[in-house]
């Protein structure tokens, strides 16, 4: 969830009036942002990622408007009689553009602005790839404007260059072209705005030095490009929001190209809900004032039609999928504190997952013979697993994109994070009798996940002398919980003393082993005191 | 000379001599056949001996005949005498037989003679029986020495709070499912409505693992990619197919909505999720959540604010406060806080009612309240930690002390 820093000062400007920090504090909590921090100058929130109309401070002021009952303004489209004139760019078709006249630049404007940019480049952008915004100084774009498809030979001044270079250079040598330039690089034809003296913007990755804003920058032209045209679009109409809320003037675009297009598409999609609806999700009856009330207060108009209401949505919420988003709204806005919660009367059997009955069941057991239960985690490492138990490396499952060299792997077994255990614990007085319970994840071809969890026990004695047949007679205690018949085999087990390790039989197959721990091994872990383990199954005759 | 009783000494003048219950057996039975007395008397073999030595009975025809009903047992008084320390009222004669029986032993005290009048570090089950331990001191010891410590076997702490939230829950009559660890990204993030190019998913939220996995529901998956294609406009199937380590245990809620079809449904997991993340005292890589989710005609927002409001109890809160969020796959959605002592509202789960992007493509038409809690956090707060590694504590002593 993005944090996100707006100044208090602008942000009363645009609401129209000063607010407590306990004001703000209540009203963003009665929402889904939370406040991070609010200090002399700042708020510091933390939004959610379905509002991005939110990430900017013009549209999160909106936001409070509405909660607080202040009247929010219209949006109004006028004409600018500019065309833009679209090519075909496969590797990114859509555009979107937007005139915004009058402004009045400030430090604090261009920071909010670039602030904007960033934020909704990085979210619904998708780093650039979906959505990328470009605003330029309007006065500087001379003549006919294209968007096109160029060769990368194609040359301009970049933003904060002083030289012209080509397209192929801003991508191998400025700090964007090296971080964005995979968005493009593949295509033949890089996408490029182009007004009578060359390209003035370069999505996704520069604009132009010459048409950059500044503080003397009185109209501004805004590009949205990028690979999904409803967004685009959206993205579009929450800057023109921005600015609008601001009290600029907005002058919609005519795109030219196979077809006729106007942009920005500022269109407020009317939603038809039946009147029952909203009870029935929410469990509370609202009257037709009520609804209306609090839909106003989100951001809806609303009509009445017998049994159905017509929601109006606005054109900047791009979180609006059907009509359940619509009741979540009215929802937010009665204040879900002040549903009366209740429990539905239904009547169902509880239980607990016959593996962890039995799991208690050992672990209860185990505690009776004077073991501490132990907890590590199912992450692990092969030089744990297999080399410092003296095993060769076996398959397991791996990560792909580990964090740390300790956590590479799940682990196929649980004996070697007993004897990690033992071997951190050597300073504390023995006997130690340790055991763990828990899932191990052996790789398994026919699964759908062509893998199987597996619940197993392992335990531990490090005491002096010998506890072979203490741990022997363990086995058949758990065979016992179990209620299953088991039966020993010598087995050579590299981890264990040869001649001194057993391995557990039920039903001709292998379930478990116990032994004193190879010398080697102890070696391996630092631990100087013997060993006898035991390791088995919990669930060998699994229930389907 | 000492006498002391034997085991069997100690048995038969708890429950009586052999041949005595065999007598008053009789008298209220009459004669009976062998077979059905051996059901009836313990130590038969014993008590048929004795009584026919004694000349109280004898066998005719396969049953046990009654003759002659004696006035007293005197081995039996002499046992009481000399459990009660007064054998010197015994006869030799008495004594002789009673050691023959095995009832009684000597006891043989000599070496004990010499310490007479000293001090003794330690009593023993000896100079107890022999009534020696009159004539020696036992040791008088240091009431202030600290003692050595006793490590008995525990279960982690951590356990425990998972099996009181279990117990809790069962309670209120949710049953608990499992799920793979290894686990499909279609479960855990395409049947939640999560679009292929949704944040959360990238290698920074999520653990991949080499390999493609199968896919058994054909429907289900067919009804999932209509849902993306015609909501979000795409869908990546090769990203569905995808195996990662769970990072949510609403992949667990998912396979189970797409099976159970009776209803209502009343589910819980309890169970480990894994997320890249940086390793320190409030971050680990991976954790236990704990999820439900109830399923049935008619439920709404207000029985899903009930429930929350029911399984904040878990923390010991009996005042909840609601604060709305944000989850892809639920609409409404819910934050619920609880009230701590001494820290304030604290933040303990996310809870909300599937979309129907969620629900009709796994073939289930009713609304499905889903709730998850902050298992970590609840668990620190009972086991009063500040450091989430305890949870996996390596350290023997923490555990010891616990």
């Amino acid at each position: 969830m993005p944090v996100i820093t707006f100044n208090k000062k602008d942000l009363f400007n645009l609401i129209g009036r000063e607010l407590k920090d306990e004001e703000i504090e209540e009203i963003v909590n009665s929402f889904k942002s939370n406040i991070e921090e609010i200090t002399e100058e700042e708020i510091k929130v933390e939004l959610t990622a379905d509002r991005i109309d939110m990430f900017t401070i013009e549209g999160f002021a909106r936001v409070l408007k509405g909660l607080i009952g202040i009247k929010m303004n219209e949006v109004k489209i006028h004409d600018s009689k500019i065309t833009v004139f679209k090519e075909d760019v496969p590797v990114r078709p859509f555009i979107a553009c937007a005139i915004v006249k009058n402004v009045k630049m400030s430090d604090l404007l261009i920071k909010s602005l670039m602030n904007s940019q960033e934020i909704l480049h990085e979210t619904i952008g998708r780093g650039r790839k979906k959505v990328a915004i470009g605003l330029h100084d309007f006065d500087k774009i001379k003549g006919k404007i294209f968007y096109k498809g160029v060769s990368r030979n194609e040359k301009f001044v970049p933003l904060g260059e002083k030289e012209e270079m080509s397209l192929i250079d801003v991508l191998a040598k400025t700090e964007k072209g090296k971080k964005y330039g995979k968005l493009i690089i593949e295509a033949n034809k890089w996408p490029a705005f182009i007004d009578e003296e060359g390209i003035f913007s370069f999505p996704p990755i520069l604009n132009s030095e010459r048409t950059k804003i500044t503080e003397n920058t009185k109209n501004i032209f805004i590009d949205v490009t990028g690979t999904d045209k409803n967004l685009v679009n959206k993205v579009l109409n929450i800057l023109v929001l921005s600015f609008s809320e601001r009290g600029y003037k907005i002058e919609g675009v005519k795109i030219k190209g196979k077809k006729e297009e106007y942009t920005p598409e500022w269109i407020e999609k009317p939603l038809e809900i039946e009147k029952s609806y909203f009870a029935k999700i929410l469990g509370r009856e609202f009257k037709e004032n009520e609804i209306e009330n609090l839909l106003k207060k989100m951001g809806y108009k609303t009509l009445f039609k017998k049994d159905k209401i017509i929601v109006i949505t606005p054109p900047y919420r791009t979180d609006i999928i059907s009509k359940i988003d619509i009741v979540e709204d009215l929802a937010i806005a009665f204040g879900y504190n002040n549903f009366e919660p209740e429990l539905p009367n239904i009547f169902t059997v509880g239980g607990i997952h016959p593996i962890e009955k039995i799991s208690d069941e050992i672990r209860e057991a185990l505690v009776g013979f004077g073991f501490q239960e132990i907890v590590r985690p199912a992450l692990t490492n092969s030089e744990k697993q297999f080399k410092k138990m003296l095993l060769e490396e076996k398959e397991t499952i791996k990560i792909e994109n580990p964090v740390s060299e300790s956590y590479t792997q799940l682990r196929v077994w649980l004996l070697p994070d007993l004897m990690e255990f033992l071997s951190k614990n050597t300073k504390e007085p023995y006997p130690q009798k340790i055991f763990e319970i828990g899932d191990v994840v052996l790789p398994e071809k026919n699964e759908e996940t062509l893998s199987k969890n597996v619940r197993k026990v392992a335990l531990a004695i490090a005491s002096s002398g010998s506890f072979f047949a203490e741990v022997k007679r363990i086995a058949l205690e758990i065979a016992k919980k179990l209620n299953i018949e088991i039966s020993f085999e010598d087995y050579n087990h590299p981890s264990f003393i040869n001649g001194r390790c057993g391995k557990i039989i039920h039903n001709k197959k292998e379930i478990g082993f116990f032994g004193e721990i190879n010398p080697e091994v102890l070696e391996n872990f630092k631990v100087y005191i013997p060993v006898a383990a035991l390791e088995m199954e919990l669930n060998p005759n699994p229930r389907e | 000379m000492q006498y002391f009783l034997t085991e069997e000494g100690e048995k038969y003048l708890q429950i009586g001599l052999p041949e005595k219950r065999l007598i008053e057996y009789l008298e209220k039975n009459g004669n009976v056949e062998i077979e059905v007395a051996e059901r009836e008397i313990e130590d038969l073999n014993i008590a048929l001996l004795w009584a026919k030595k004694k000349g109280f009975v004898e066998i005719k025809f396969n049953r046990i005949v009654l003759i002659k009903k004696p006035e007293n047992f005197p081995e039996e008084e002499a046992l009481k005498k000399i459990k009660e320390g007064r054998e010197k009222e015994i006869s030799d004669e008495l004594i002789k037989i009673l050691l023959q029986r095995n009832l009684i032993e000597k006891a043989k005290y000599e070496h004990l003679e010499e310490l007479k009048g000293k001090e003794i570090p330690v009593l023993n089950s000896e100079l107890i029986k022999s009534g020696f331990w009159r004539e020696v001191k036992i040791k008088k010891y240091s009431i202030d020495i600290p003692p050595a410590e006793i490590y008995p076997g525990k279960i982690h702490p951590y356990t425990k709070v998972i099996k009181e939230v279990k117990e809790f829950l069962i309670s209120l009559g949710f049953k608990e499912a499992k799920g793979p660890l290894v686990e499909l990204n279609f479960w855990n993030c395409d049947a939640l409505f999560m679009p292929s190019d949704h944040p959360a998913r990238e290698i920074h939220d999520i653990f991949f693992v080499s390999g493609e996995g199968k896919i058994k529901e054909k429907e289900i998956w067919k009804n999932v990619k209509e849902t993306h294609e015609s909501k979000w406009g795409y869908w990546d199937e090769k990203l569905a197919k995808k195996l990662i380590l769970r990072s949510h245990c609403t992949a667990i809620s998912a396979r189970e909505l797409s099976k159970s079809k009776n209803l209502p449904i009343k589910i819980f997991a309890i169970d480990k999720v894994f997320r890249p993340d940086t390793i320190d005292a409030k971050h680990f890589i991976e954790f236990e959540q704990c999820e439900g989710i109830v399923a049935d005609e008619n439920l709404s927002f207000k029985h899903l604010l009930g429930y929350l409001k029911e399984i904040a109890k878990i923390f010991g809160s009996k005042e909840v406060k609601f604060k709305p969020s944000y989850f892809p796959f639920t609409e409404p959605s819910v934050e619920m806080y609880v009230k701590i002592e001494k820290l304030g509202w604290v933040e303990a789960g996310g809870a909300g009612i599937f979309r129907e992007e969620v629900t009709h493509p796994l073939g289930v038409k009713v609304p499905v309240l889903a709730w998850g809690l902050g298992l970590g956090r609840l668990a620190m707060l009972k086991m009063n930690i500040d450091d989430i590694r305890y949870l996996y504590s390596d350290d023997l002593k923490w555990l010891r002390e616990r």
